[in-house]
């Protein structure tokens, strides 16, 4: 039997060593006695090459390129705008910080709580996508944008009045498991994962749901199911990044996931250009490292421009580059060479 | 039985805040079918606007003619504002596609909102009590504010000016026929850039005041105190059909006392939550509204 490489795999496992020793060269590496702890999934220490810091800013980074990526398959696959978001995110960040404290028993080796405390992120919220899905998915427009909202807030709601989660406390003493090895990790299998789908035959159905909803029935496809499905594969993306965000922060508040964050991440998909993976990528390092970039520029005057300036380019870029970075007029949007 | 009516007072009062935010929302997505997520923020200013007009008046007696003046002035900065935003934010993005606008209109309340952090700073301040608050008695412990009428009085009188603009002049004819079509209004000569900019003269003054009057009844005031009451004035508009003017002072009234009969009878904690539970349950039974009509989608 003939050895076959595939491209994929063979690219996962690159990866999976060179963000290991990204990781290691960034953050310092382990010592002995680490390496005996699986894997080192370990949060960042601060004798490697960067500072604590920009370290934490670039585990951020990568739980947002993963919220941009899993929008897209609803925003610019699909067509569906939602803007409730962070609710799936919310979802994801308590369903796995409570899995953690209250059901995985403390013994459990760290890879293998992370592994769990991941996947129930993202089961709970897939499955509260699937609930919600199938309730408002025939809605069409702003319709589904405004009952995604209000879906998103009350699920934030629902939290804030959970007293065993913290409530208005918030959520403290989550253990910290992310480091940036993880993210990469991560960010890279979400992106291949939604190129596969992009690329198959259900993602073109998906662009045939975006482009006319109507015609796409006609042709014999049930559109509900398919919409349905991507709701609940991206409420399960967004479970997953949530979850990240509670084992890298280490403390949570539902402050952190009201409204305003879903309009971020939409944002970051339309800055990106509609539609395009890479963009949405682009997207949402670029959102992450905007409003951090000019703490320099606070230096300077003093005083914290940092948000006005921040709300200003996202409106400028609206204004002057509508299609966002890697669209163009004609609908077909661009991509890095390795995701076309 | 008391403290029901207890309620009702308060709702109504709240209701006439709500009504006025709503009827900015509705008239800008009559005219534009954009929702203008930048609204609460325009409420926002118009509230600190009357409050450095207070300020700077400082009046040695509380009276009527003074909180008019306020609410006057908190109105022109309001409108000024809404007209500005459409001018720089909005026109440039007629033709564009609308989640596009959208991520515009969060940009810009975001600007406003730590604009007016840096400008009145973070911290909440007093709004001074514009009014001598007089207090009436009924059947025991029934309290109706002083403040509480005026608020329901000034409220209703701008939501009768209102009802004149739209349903009995030139402009009103003119901005009913922009939200049946825009192309075709400006086909028959109507200057569409105009009456769209009055439009959102006339939603924002309205927030403005709006702003004033929510002072009065709650004297607490920050930059950010205009999203939460933005989103519920949104959801108000949405439950009387989104566009339509009689609807969003309908659906601000239902919100208004539904609120609070929730935060009397059930819990204060999920009063917020109630504003998207009704959002949620209005779209989904009657998605075009309490007043809507709905679209069948032609092919």
């Amino acid at each position: 039997m003939k050895l076959q490489f595939n491209k994929t795999i063979f690219l996962i496992l690159g990866f999976f060593f060179f963000s290991l020793l990204m990781n290691w060269a960034l953050a310092g590496f382990p010592s002995f006695s680490e390496i005996n702890s699986i894997l080192f999934f370990k949060p960042g220490r601060s004798e490697g090459l960067i500072s604590p810091y920009i370290y934490s800013i670039l585990i951020l980074l990568g739980i947002n390129v993963i919220l941009s990526v899993s929008l897209t398959l609803l925003n610019g696959f699909c067509g569906m705008f939602t803007m409730g978001h962070a609710g799936f995110m919310a979802i994801g960040a308590y369903a796995s910080s409570s899995a953690m404290m209250f059901l995985i028993p403390e013994a459990t080796p760290l890879f293998l709580k992370l592994i769990l405390g991941l996947l129930i992120g993202g089961g709970i919220s897939a499955l509260i996508g699937f609930l919600i899905g199938i309730s408002v998915l025939r809605l069409n427009g702003d319709y589904l944008g405004m009952v995604t909202l209000g879906f998103g807030e009350i699920i934030r709601i629902t939290i804030l009045n959970i007293d065993a989660v913290g409530g208005a406390r918030g959520m403290t003493d989550i253990p910290q498991m992310i480091n940036l090895f993880s993210i990469m990790f991560l960010v890279l299998v979400v992106v291949l994962f939604t190129k596969r789908i992009r690329d198959s035959k259900y993602g073109r159905t998906m662009f045939a749901i975006k482009e006319n909803e109507l015609a796409t029935r006609l042709m014999g496809i049930n559109p509900t199911n398919i919409k349905v499905q991507t709701f609940v594969i991206s409420s399960f993306l967004a479970g997953l990044a949530g979850a990240c965000f509670a084992h890298s922060e280490g403390y949570l508040s539902t402050q952190t996931f009201s409204f305003v964050k879903s309009f971020e991440i939409i944002a970051m998909n339309v800055i990106g250009g509609l539609g395009s993976i890479s963009g949405a990528i682009i997207g949402g390092a670029l959102l992450t490292i905007l409003p951090e970039g000019f703490r320099v520029l606070q230096d300077f005057t003093g005083i914290d421009l940092r948000m006005i300036i921040y709300a200003l380019t996202i409106t400028l870029i609206m204004i002057f580059l509508p299609q966002g970075l890697f669209g163009s007029k004609k609908g077909k949007v661009k991509e890095f060479p390795w995701l076309k | 039985m008391n403290e029901f009516i207890q309620h009702t007072i308060n709702g109504l009062s709240l209701g006439s805040i709500y009504a006025l935010v709503a009827l900015g929302y509705t008239m800008v997505f009559g005219v534009l079918q954009l929702i203008n997520f930048a609204h609460g923020d325009i409420f926002m200013i118009g509230s600190f606007a009357g409050l450095y007009f207070l300020r700077f008046l400082s009046p040695s007696q509380p009276s009527v003619g003074v909180a008019l003046l306020v609410v006057l002035v908190a109105m022109l900065c309001s409108g000024l504002l809404g007209m500005t935003i459409e001018k720089l934010g909005y026109r440039p993005m007629r033709k564009a596609p609308r989640i596009n606008i959208l991520i515009t209109a969060i940009g810009i309340s975001l600007f406003l909102e730590y604009g007016g952090q840096l400008l009145f700073g973070a911290s909440p301040q007093f709004f001074p009590p514009i009014m001598e608050k007089t207090q009436f008695h009924f059947f025991g412990d029934i309290t109706l504010d002083s403040n509480q009428v005026i608020i329901f009085f000034i409220a209703c009188g701008l939501m009768a000016i209102l009802q004149f603009l739209v349903f009995k002049t030139q402009f009103g004819r003119a901005m009913r026929a922009i939200s049946h079509s825009l192309e075709t209004a400006s086909l028959i000569g109507i200057n569409v850039n105009k009456i769209i900019r009055i439009t959102f003269f006339i939603g924002s003054a309205l927030a403005g005041a709006a702003g004033v009057l929510y002072g009065l009844a709650y004297p607490k005031i920050d930059p950010l105190m205009g999203l939460l009451p933005g989103l519920k004035a949104f959801v108000a508009a949405v439950l009387g059909g989104i566009g339509n003017i009689t609807g969003a002072v309908i659906g601000a009234f239902i919100l208004g006392l539904s609120e609070t009969y929730v935060a009397g009878y059930i819990s204060s904690t999920y009063r917020d939550a109630l504003a998207f539970v009704i959002l949620i349950l209005v779209l989904l039974i009657k998605p075009a509204g309490i007043l809507g009509t709905k679209k069948i989608e032609k092919v």
